[in-house]
């Protein structure tokens, strides 16, 4: 292990420290008091993940790294996303999390901050330590080495003091915080290869139930627009399965639970459409010249007016009565599932039902790439879009059954692919969805008028450039040289009817 | 970088308090500083309680570049580092020289450390007559502590007259007053003589007599961390933040 710049200590390990003396040196501790903390991760826990850690205390940022070193900042910012703070080391340092994505408190309780130096037979300081106690779910204890040039000696006996007293490595500083709660948006399900497709497809349900319940209080606070977005995909995978997996369920069953969950798939839809389009504020703008800035700015005012209204709509799904009985029956039925009833296809095995589906998909995907022509209309493609989100999600549940370079390459090109794709659609969605605004508002000004013309021109402009750039993907993809990639992911592929 | 000595053909006329509390006064004000003790006695590392090391009282010092740059020892104060060198007279000599030479390992040794500093400040040892002129060269301005009685400032002429016989640039030459007592009547006439007859050459800002510098060597540090509401300090303070503007390195 290379030599860290913070250890994780346990905490009695504070005694003995403050004891000293190391070596030849002697300890003198300035003890600061307790001060309040709050400890920030993003809901899918972005630092936890990456072994960061993020807290505020007394105005300050202070962001821990995984090799220790320690980052701080004043903690004026505009808002609680990353791109939101004062520039400096902390936002630098955060710069990879994803803009889509808010700080939150992940949990608050107390720091005490010790500073700690070594010093020798002249009082002259060799070597200087932070020790912080947090005091949150749990207590954990960190300390930062601060070595001196010239001295490099009494580092080397500080550090070997830390690691006899049980000193390791930091990057589990958030967790211990925090606490055991972590949230994933893809959490793992495992399939076992003589799982019955009935179990597996109960199994993923209920996987993903929990999933989406736990975006619902970060849509109600309207944190960022990620939760409804993965409360959405959640969402879209239990309906994936319900619809793919045709008779493994009564056929009545299977029927009623795709209408109730295409029902709570449509509430969201309002909300989503208009985040959509108000994510989409800077690229508007880069589009446009200056001139047409006020236009653009008109109409995303009227976007956020219907997006106030949009959220409290689902505010109000969301908490009214129907809602919880709705869920609450679904999230029921499929922890016991044995109300659900099985159907004809209940016992096959999950893995081979599957992977008839993926090579069905694949070849739906294949064909229909083959027939695409200059005359080929926007909306086939907008079906092979949906086709390739499928199969990503197929393979994607059932990842552990296939050989994993090949994998990893299918699922990376298909996830370009759907980009590609999806950039073509936005625009396409856009220019109706901009007409659509315009024609809701009562007496539109005219340069909102004039702006949302200008970007449909644009929009349209890039039409024809999308459009060829999304065909030659599919094409590349259905190609022969990806074809073989994606058989060779295939297990045993001989013995398939 | 830039380098910055603390010079005076006459001893005990307050160089090293002068190094001492301006090099952490610049460190105070964001500069990160190396302090090179270039004094025998090694008088500022002793403010400092850095203890000097054996290594360099060996003649070889300066050709090894590894050897100086390990020699640095970081002060107790955020961006201040001292070179406690305890040399000889002869190795000063040689230092100097050797700071001249762009291809001398010592040019190089201070390239080397060059990135790690904003000023590098010299605390010249006294009687270096022969040899000062190295000084005048390397540095990119001096600061000249000067006691104002009549003998400094026959002291002070004879440094003028060096630099134009040498063609050296006298804007590198900053006199500061050092030690003033302002109860004599002396001090004051010398000071007021002396500033007009080299107008740019005298700083404004001016060291008093002070009991609190005299105390440094018990407190063992420097003085704006021991007795910063002083009047002292406060005239370090504004030496430093005048000397910084005149060498161009004022934020
Ligand atoms: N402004 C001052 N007021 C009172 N005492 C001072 C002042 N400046 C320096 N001293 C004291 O005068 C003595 C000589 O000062 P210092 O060592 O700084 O001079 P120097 O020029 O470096 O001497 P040397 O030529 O020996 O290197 C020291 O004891 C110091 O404490
Ligand atoms: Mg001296």
């Amino acid at each position: 292990m290379l030599p860290l710049l913070s250890y994780l200590l346990p905490a009695k390990a504070l005694a003995s420290l403050a004891q000293g003396p190391c070596g030849k040196l002697s300890l003198v501790a300035s003890p600061g008091h307790p001060t309040p903390v709050t400890v920030w991760d993003t809901f899918d826990q972005a630092l936890r993940r990456s072994g960061r850690a993020l807290w505020e205390d007394s105005g300050r940022f202070t962001l821990l790294l995984p090799d220790g070193a320690i980052l701080a900042q004043a903690a004026d910012r505009k808002g609680n996303f990353a791109a939101d703070l004062a520039p400096g080391p902390v936002k630098a340092a955060l710069a990879d999390l994803s803009a889509l994505r808010c700080l939150l408190p992940m949990t608050r309780g107390e720091i005490t901050e010790t500073r700690l130096a070594l010093t020798d037979d002249l009082h002259k300081t060799c070597v200087r330590a932070e020790l912080r106690l947090f005091n949150t779910e749990t207590r954990a204890l960190l300390i930062t080495l601060q070595g001196l040039r010239g001295y490099d000696k009494a580092l080397e006996a500080l550090r070997a003091q830390v690691l006899t007293l049980g000193g390791e490595a930091p990057r589990t500083l958030c967790a211990r915080l925090v606490g055991d709660t972590p949230y994933t948006s893809k959490p793992e399900v495992r399939i076992e290869a003589a799982d019955s497709a009935f179990d597996a497809a109960t199994r993923i349900i209920a996987t993903y139930l929990p999933v989406v319940r736990a975006n619902e209080p970060g849509i109600l606070a309207d944190h960022d627009t990620e939760f409804l977005h993965q409360y959405r995909i959640g969402l879209r995978k239990i309906r994936l399965i319900l619809g793919l997996f045709e008779g493994v369920y009564r056929a009545d069953r299977t029927q009623d639970l795709r209408d109730r969950f295409a029902k709570l798939m449509r509430a969201t839809g309002p909300l989503r459409d208009l985040d959509v389009a108000i994510l989409d504020r800077d690229h508007a703008h880069a589009m446009l010249p200056p001139s047409l800035h006020p236009g653009l700015e008109a109409l995303f005012a009227a976007l956020a007016t219907e997006r106030q209204e949009a959220l409290r709509q689902m505010a109000a799904h969301l908490q009214g009565r129907d809602y919880a009985a709705e869920i609450k029956t679904l999230t029921r039925l499929f922890d016991k599932p044995r109300h659900l009833g099985p159907g004809k296809l209940a016992d096959v095995l999950a893995t081979d039902l599957a992977l008839r589906l993926i090579l069905a998909r694949h070849q739906k995907i294949c064909q229909a790439a083959a027939r695409i022509t200059p005359e080929t209309p926007d909306e086939d493609l907008h079906l092979i879009r949906l086709h390739l989100k499928k199969l990503r999600y197929l393979i994607e549940f059932f990842a552990p059954l296939f050989a994993p370079v090949p994998y990893k390459v299918v699922r990376k090109t298909i996830k370009g692919l759907q980009d590609l794709l999806g950039q073509f659609n936005d625009g396409v969605v856009q220019q109706v969805s901009l007409q659509e605004v315009l024609l809701r508002q009562a007496a539109p000004p005219v340069a909102m008028a004039q702006s949302v013309g200008a970007l449909m021109a644009v929009l349209h402009g890039c039409h024809g450039t999308d459009r060829a750039a999304a065909i030659a993907a599919l094409q590349a993809f259905t190609g022969p040289d990806l074809c073989t990639i994606f058989h060779s992911m295939l297990p045993g592929q001989g013995d398939l009817p | 970088m830039k380098i910055l000595a603390c010079y005076s053909n006459k001893g005990g006329v307050g160089k090293t308090a002068t190094s001492v509390n301006l090099a952490h006064a610049f460190a105070t004000m964001g500069l990160r500083v190396l302090l090179c003790d270039l004094d025998p006695q090694g008088a500022s590392g002793f403010y400092f309680r850095v203890k000097p090391s054996k290594k360099l009282t060996e003649a070889r010092f300066f050709e090894d570049v590894a050897r100086l740059t390990d020699a640095i020892r970081a002060s107790d104060y955020e961006g201040l580092d001292i070179l406690p060198a305890n040399m000889g007279f002869r190795d000063f000599d040689v230092f100097l020289s050797r700071m001249r030479d762009k291809r001398s390992r010592l040019k190089k040794a201070l390239t080397a450390v060059q990135g790690d500093y904003d000023l590098i400040l010299l605390d010249c040892p006294p009687n270096i007559s022969t040899l000062s002129e190295n000084v005048f060269r390397a540095a990119d301005a001096i600061v000249v502590p000067v006691i104002p009685t009549t003998l400094s400032e026959r002291t002070f002429e004879h440094l003028v007259d060096f630099f134009d016989t040498h063609d050296l640039p006298k804007s590198k030459l900053l006199g500061v007053f050092s030690m003033v007592q302002t109860s004599k009547s002396l001090h004051g006439d010398t000071m007021k003589s002396l500033t007009s007859a080299h107008k740019k050459r005298f700083l404004r800002a001016w060291i008093p007599f002070a009991s609190d510098i005299e105390r440094m060597g018990v407190h063992r540090a420097p003085l704006l961390a021991t007795a910063p509401k002083g009047v002292a300090s406060k005239a370090y303070r504004a030496l430093a933040a005048e000397v910084l503007e005149r060498m161009g390195l004022a934020k």
